[in-house]
């Protein structure tokens, strides 16, 4: 089957929700928490006899002790090295054996295991997943093996690619102090010292079930719910947990640039990180009218930039902007472009700026708001094709605090996001001393004596 | 053994999607559609794809043609051109994106049912009537021309570029999809707009609809959409069959990144080959999953030597293989290569076990019930069974066809298609030691 690219969507990466005009019914989203702390969040959906069991941990990249990057990463991978119960390998076959899919990723924020299945193989997930939050039981040789596989992970999502260099190297510029400084697989030589043992007490550490979320989304009630999570979760202890102990950022004060020359680069690469405000940091207000301007400045071929940049200037061949709103610490900003043949860096950066200063004080026409509403707004509904969007959403409003009906309430907070509020937003949070730019070029060639 | 694990797979689930009806749907103008309905979200998906209208045919002079022609289709129809045409899609919540691969173009759009009618007629539009204005390909030849430069400096994209040219030479699939600056640099709107009128034609056509529509309401929009197509699908490449080549021993193409990127392929059977499904099997032992597969295991999972390793069949309308891709540090590449030769040639000896037959089968059945739980992915697979002519109840079947392949069967598939003297494999990097046979 071809793969087709999503062109609208999953430019943000944030929920949205139904607006109350759409006439459809609203999903059923319930929860519960257990004695031991762990919190349970169901979503229905009954098309198919399919349950998404999602266990969010509060825990990330943003947590590696000093000297230790990587180190939430490389304990997701020793998930799969073994308990005392099941040996390594043993999670996946039993779950690919039984027509799952299962994965699982490490953010920042947060670290998630997903495991897709029959209905009827709930249990066998939650039995697996609570043993494995009970505790793990790696050998020395599986443990260095896996340090391996993380290495060339490494080389392959980051070391064979300038572009991934550079945005490594903007992202530790850009967040000076904070741990979002930090590339989430880790730098290469701190992986290498990492130990079995530092993998186990980061386990220990931060595997309970008062820091756990429970999604489940798919063909299940919470009535159902919970005599399985009961059976298979609550005997788990739970123990305290350390509060994130993140250094504070400090004021962003001085505008940044950065070039790397690498002899493997194609296309020359503009881009620029702004460190902004979140839902989770900050001026919370301005998260949302920061969503708004990440489409209208970006979303798309009506968007200001692509206009601009593509359509009227011809001084770039692509423009993509970025912005996560639920981050729990200061949120990045992105705009990256595309320079067309000839056309400098220096212009690039003239050319962009001078469209940030026009939206300084000066309100997006209303045609331009309400597409960028309509399309936020939709995605809710599309959202809820399939389970695995509703598992995310609904993970990341509960790791960010928020309540659980947010989901429900969302397309009040983006009616409520005026012009004025996303012009504000232009002028407090893209400014110069907040940003990072950042230059991939090939190598200088190199002048003939 | 039979018995038992006929049982066991039964026991796997049975998805209402799986056992659910799909329909044809067949217009007063003779315009056939397959749907599924499902009335619990107010969304509905479109697939439309044309067979012998992908990279195969873009001829010797524009590779790049196909892939153009499918960008091009969202860059303005009708009377709208380029930002009206995005403006009037993005104010009504509308996806449309398009794509191709060697055989294939395929659009899909997806749509909230209270904008159905106009999503409807935007399709039609993009489909009959696309503009191909000069402006608009101008900015979507350069943004093409920057894509190829990256993929010039890419080691994955490298290695497929000359795994491609090596296994199927001068053939119509031995060139990337996307083209060569070459291709892309000189077409004109012109070459465009021919390709469309040959290739986006009723006779080539396959239509997928999935959600909140009925049969009726769809049968009325048929004809409208679709109606103004012409009518005679008219190729000017004939693709002839091929097999990919072997290479007579690994290819190491120089270049300075840390760690090699390979691709290997054997020639495999065709969709409708008696011993497909047991080949499907075979290959999802062999590296269908990267933790559980034999590659992954031998590879990945006993010796660190990489991150991704992984196969998978390709049943195109003239060419069938196996193939698949690791990454490994240059210093261990050469141990990676040779560990993958020698996992092949123990699989080709001794086949699978029979829990490993088991675990495949069950895995075969369940995810593609897990993997259809939505309006789009349900669509995209209808054009699959269309395209490789598995009959309107496919799903319904499958499940049994799956079950009925013997250990046997899948030995013998191992023996046949996994041939060390059929192994092409191309490697990019540094790798050490370099790999010989």
């Amino acid at each position: 089957m071809m793969q087709v690219r999503r062109r609208y969507f999953f430019t943000l990466a944030a929920l949205i929700l139904a607006s109350p005009a759409l006439a459809e019914t609203p999903p059923v989203i319930d929860g519960f928490t257990l004695a031991n702390g762990l919190e349970v969040v169901v979503i229905e959906n009954h098309r198919v006899p399919v349950v998404s069991h999602m266990l969010w941990y509060r825990v990330g990249a943003a947590d590696d002790p000093p000297g230790k990057s990587g180190l939430a990463h490389y304990h997701e991978h020793m998930m799969y090295q073994g308990t005392a119960r099941y040996p390594a390998g043993r999670y996946a076959d039993l779950i690919e054996s039984r027509g799952g899919a299962q994965n699982a990723f490490t953010g920042a924020d947060a670290t998630a295991y997903y495991a897709t299945v029959a209905k009827d193989d709930l249990p066998l997930v939650m039995a697996l997943e609570a043993d494995r939050m009970r505790g793990l039981s790696p050998r020395a040789a599986a443990a260095e093996k896996e340090k391996q596989v993380v290495l060339e992970e490494r080389l392959s999502r980051v070391e064979n690619s300038p572009e991934a260099l550079l945005s490594e190297q903007m992202n530790a510029a850009l967040f000076r102090h904070h741990p979002y400084r930090l590339p989430v697989i880790g730098w290469a030589h701190e992986i290498r010292q990492l130990t079995r043992s530092d993998a186990l007490k980061f386990h220990a550490a931060w595997y309970r079930p008062g820091n756990a979320v429970l999604v489940l989304s798919g063909d299940i009630t919470a009535g159902e719910a919970r005599p399985l999570v009961e059976k298979y979760y609550g005997g788990l202890t739970n123990a305290y947990v350390f509060p994130h102990q993140w250094n504070a950022e400090p004021a962003q004060s001085v505008a940044r640039t950065m070039v790397l020359r690498h002899a493997n680069v194609g296309q020359p690469v503009w881009a620029r990180y702004y460190a902004v405000s979140s839902l989770g940091d900050g001026r919370k207000e301005a998260a949302l009218p920061l969503l708004m301007l990440s489409q209208l400045l970006g979303g798309g071929q009506t968007s200001r930039l692509y206009q601009s940049l593509v359509k009227d200037k011809e001084i770039a061949s692509e423009v993509e902007v970025g912005y996560d709103a639920f981050v729990l610490g200061p949120s990045r900003f992105r705009i990256v472009v595309k320079p067309a043949p000839g056309v400098s860096m220096e212009k690039i950066g003239q050319a962009v700026d001078a469209e940030i200063a026009a939206a300084f004080g000066k309100n997006f026409p209303s045609a331009d708001v309400l597409r960028a509403k309509t399309l936020l707004k939709a995605q809710s509904v599309y959202a809820r094709d399939g389970l695995s969007d509703m598992a995310r959403i609904m993970g990341w409003i509960r790791i960010l605090g928020l309540p659980r009906d947010y989901f429900m309430s969302w397309p009040q907070h983006i009616e409520a996001v005026t012009p004025d509020a996303i012009a504000d937003a232009v002028r407090t949070e893209l400014t110069p001393e907040r940003s990072v730019t950042g230059w991939l070029l090939p190598e200088e060639k190199k002048e003939r004596r | 053994m039979r018995l038992l694990s006929w049982i066991l797979l039964s026991c796997v689930f049975s998805s209402p999607v799986l056992a659910g009806e799909v329909k044809e749907v067949v217009s007063d103008g003779g315009i056939k559609a397959w749907l599924m309905e499902e009335h619990s979200l107010p969304l509905i998906a479109v697939h439309v794809a044309f067979r012998g209208a992908g990279s195969a045919h873009d001829g010797d002079r524009l590779h790049g043609l196909a892939y153009m022609t499918s960008r091009m289709l969202t860059e303005g129809a009708g009377g709208m051109d380029a930002q009206q045409f995005a403006a009037a899609l993005e104010s009504r919540a509308i996806g449309f994106d398009a794509a191709v691969d060697e055989d294939l173009l395929e659009a899909s759009m997806q749509m909230l049912s209270d904008t159905r009618d106009d999503a409807f007629r935007y399709l039609g539009l993009a489909l009959t009537e696309p503009r191909f204005d000069g402006d608009a390909l101008e900015r979507v030849r350069r943004r093409t021309l920057s894509e190829l430069k990256d993929d010039a400096k890419d080691p994955g994209r490298i290695a497929e570029r000359e795994w491609r040219k090596r296994v199927f030479g001068d053939h119509p699939y031995g060139h990337m999809v996307s083209g060569s600056e070459e291709g892309v640099g000189r077409l004109d709107r012109y070459d465009l707009r021919h390709f469309a009128e040959k290739h986006l034609t009723r006779e080539n056509m396959l239509v997928a609809v999935v959600g909140d529509i009925t049969p009726e309401a769809l049968k009325s929009l048929l004809d409208k959409t679709f109606g103004d197509l012409p009518k005679r699908y008219r190729p000017e490449v004939t693709v002839p069959e091929a097999s990919p080549a072997a290479t007579a021993k690994p290819v190491t193409v120089a270049y300075d990144v840390p760690q090699t990127v390979a691709v290997f392929g054997l020639p495999a059977v065709r969709r409708d080959d008696p011993e497909f499904m047991a080949a499907y099997l075979m290959n999802q032992i062999l590296g269908g999953n990267t933790l559980t597969g034999r590659l992954g295991h031998e590879i990945r999972d006993k010796r660190g030597l990489a991150y991704g390793v992984s196969s998978s069949l390709r049943t195109l309308m003239h060419a069938a293989y196996l193939s698949g891709a690791f990454a490994t540090r240059n210093e261990e590449a050469g141990q990676a290569a040779a560990v993958l030769v020698d996992t092949l040639k123990a699989f080709a000896r001794s086949g699978p076990g029979e829990q490993e037959l088991l675990d495949a089968k069950r895995y075969a059945v369940g995810s593609l019930a897990i993997n259809l739980d939505g309006n789009d992915a349900i669509a995209g697979f209808l054009i699959t069974m269309q395209h490789q002519a598995l009959g309107i109840d496919y799903l319904k079947r499958r499940e049994r066809l799956i079950e009925a392949v013997t250990g046997n069967e899948v030995k013998a598939a191992a023996k046949r298609l996994i041939d060390a003297d059929k192994l092409s494999m191309v490697l990019v990097g540094k790798p050490e030691p370099v790999p010989g046979r």
